[in-house]
């Protein structure tokens, strides 16, 4: 093995321990010239010559494109129809080598149950993980550096038509664009120069970004999907009735005839994901027949009130007029504060034809 | 020199110089003695319709992060007598991993440094120490230079030529 100390010609390190390979995870940032040059020296006769240099071979270091979208939740985002501004998080990434902005596209899905309304993509401009609408009004990503992650808001309305574990996917589609001037969107690259010549004297595109839920690879932009799930109350209302006394037979084959009694039962039922509140059932008496005084139950207990006026006031209390019956009342109400999901209530209340 | 080896020298000559112009830079001055030319190439692979592969090289011009860039050497004795006690000496170019050098023309033997061009010999003998201060096996993304020492003379109007493959990081 020779030492020796050699002249350094080109680019010199001075360091006596060199550290190769710190760089950029998105690689040499695109417009740096790469230079090599080499040297020779050498003797003739035994006499040492001057040291030789050579020319310095070089090349522009072109722009890769490569961007990363990913959604942030961790599970579907439940919402409830007609809540407004639901929101959906995502990341996106640039994993080139040179600054860049982002337009941004939420992508709805044509075969979910339903899309949202109003939909719109923001900016995490404080980064802080919350949409806050005064603050994260940006709708592209500007001048994003080599490396860096902002996050994205989809922020989208539900709408009142959605019904319990309805789902509705939103891909966020990240187009990479040029980094132009701060607060200038760049417009989405078309295409790279794959098939243009090679031109050493610019910095030409080179797309090496992957496919996503809503892209192809090697298109300039990247996706990734979140999804909106509907967990509502879904109530659901029977009624039945039976006749179980008439005056001539008695409780044997009871038939509909003048002085019969009939049970009327609501059925309600919430076959929804979360509970029903503030929910109000109104039971009309049926014409040509008179209310049974206090054969009205309900169970779960609700809060009953009964309406003398068709529907207008509920401040009516029912009294026996002689036979039994009160042919004031027209109508009957149970309030129930909150009917949990997969719950029931049950109400009956007897009627005697006139 | 033999024949055969001559024809191949002009035949790696003519390429090359058709490169030059294409080249930044200007050729290196010589005083009759020894020029030096550097050539920036990558490899490119074209498929023929019939599914064969040719592997092409071309000026380096669209490199981004990740591709290969092969360097070539040109030597060339210019002068009218034989060049002695030859050392080609070539610092990897800042934001290019060293990755492979080439089979040398005979008489030649490949050196390396990883401490910044003061101790040069095989990548075998050279080590590196850590952040840490760990000591450890030079691999070749340490390397800070390439150098081909001539065990021979070069005679006078004898070319050739050394390459080697490094990484755009």
């Amino acid at each position: 093995m020779m030492n020796r100390i050699t002249k350094l010609s080109g680019l010199s390190l001075v360091l006596t321990l060199v550290m190769v390979g710190t760089a950029l995870a998105g690689g040499t940032p695109s417009g740096t010239t790469v230079d090599n040059s080499a040297s020779v020296d050498f003797q003739v006769g035994g006499l040492p010559q001057a040291t030789i240099n050579s020319n310095v071979a070089s090349f522009l270091v072109d722009n890769r494109v490569d961007v990363t979208v990913a959604t942030i939740d961790v599970a579907n985002i439940v919402v409830v129809p007609g809540m407004l501004a639901r929101v959906l998080s995502y990341s996106v990434t640039n994993n080139g080598n040179t600054v860049q902005d982002y337009v941004l596209t939420p992508v709805a899905d044509a075969g979910d149950d339903f899309d949202a309304s109003n939909v719109n993509a923001f900016v995490d401009m404080n980064a802080n993980g919350t949409y806050e609408p005064a603050i994260d009004n940006m709708t592209f990503i500007d001048e994003l550096a080599i490396d860096a992650t902002m996050n994205v808001f989809i922020v989208s309305d539900i709408p009142l038509t959605a019904l319990n574990a309805q789902l509705s996917n939103y891909d966020l589609l990240a187009q990479t664009g040029a980094g132009s001037a701060i607060g200038i969107a760049g417009a989405a690259y078309a295409a790279d120069h794959a098939a243009v010549v090679d031109d050493p004297s610019i910095v030409q595109l080179v797309f090496a970004d992957g496919a996503g839920t809503a892209d192809a690879a090697r298109d300039g932009g990247h996706s990734s999907r979140s999804t909106y799930e509907v967990a509502t109350a879904n109530l659901t209302v029977v009624k039945s009735h039976v006749v179980t006394s008439d005056p001539i037979n008695g409780l044997t084959r009871p038939k509909n005839i003048p002085g019969a009694a009939v049970d009327y039962t609501t059925n309600l039922n919430n076959t929804g994901g979360t509970n029903a509140d503030n929910v109000a059932i109104v039971d009309p008496i049926p014409a040509n027949t008179s209310f049974v005084v206090g054969s009205h139950t309900v169970a779960p207990a609700g809060t009953q009130t009964y309406s003398n006026d068709g529907g207008t006031t509920w401040t009516h209390v029912p009294v026996d007029s002689g036979d039994g019956t009160d042919p004031a009342v027209t109508h009957m109400r149970i309030f129930y504060a909150s009917i949990a999901a997969a719950t029931g209530a049950l109400s009956t209340f007897q009627v005697i034809i006139q | 020199m033999s024949t055969g080896k001559t024809k191949l020298c002009a035949l790696m000559i003519l390429p090359i110089l058709a490169n030059l112009f294409g080249v930044a830079g200007a050729l290196a001055q010589s005083d009759g003695t020894l020029v030096l030319q550097a050539v920036a190439e990558v490899e490119i692979v074209q498929e023929n319709p019939d599914g064969t592969r040719v592997v092409q090289r071309i000026p380096a011009e669209t490199v981004v992060p990740g591709d290969e860039v092969i360097y070539t050497l040109v030597y060339d004795n210019q002068g009218a007598d034989p060049a002695d006690d030859i050392f080609i000496t070539n610092p990897i170019p800042e934001h290019m991993e060293f990755r492979r050098a080439a089979a040398n023309p005979a008489g030649l033997e490949t050196v390396f440094s990883v401490d910044g061009g003061h101790v040069f010999g095989p990548l075998s003998d050279l080590t590196v120490s850590d952040s840490a201060g760990q000591t450890r096996q030079a691999t070749p993304q340490d390397c800070t230079h390439i150098q081909w020492q001539f065990t021979r003379s070069l005679a006078p109007g004898e070319t050739g030529q050394v390459s080697y493959t490094t990484r755009l990081l």
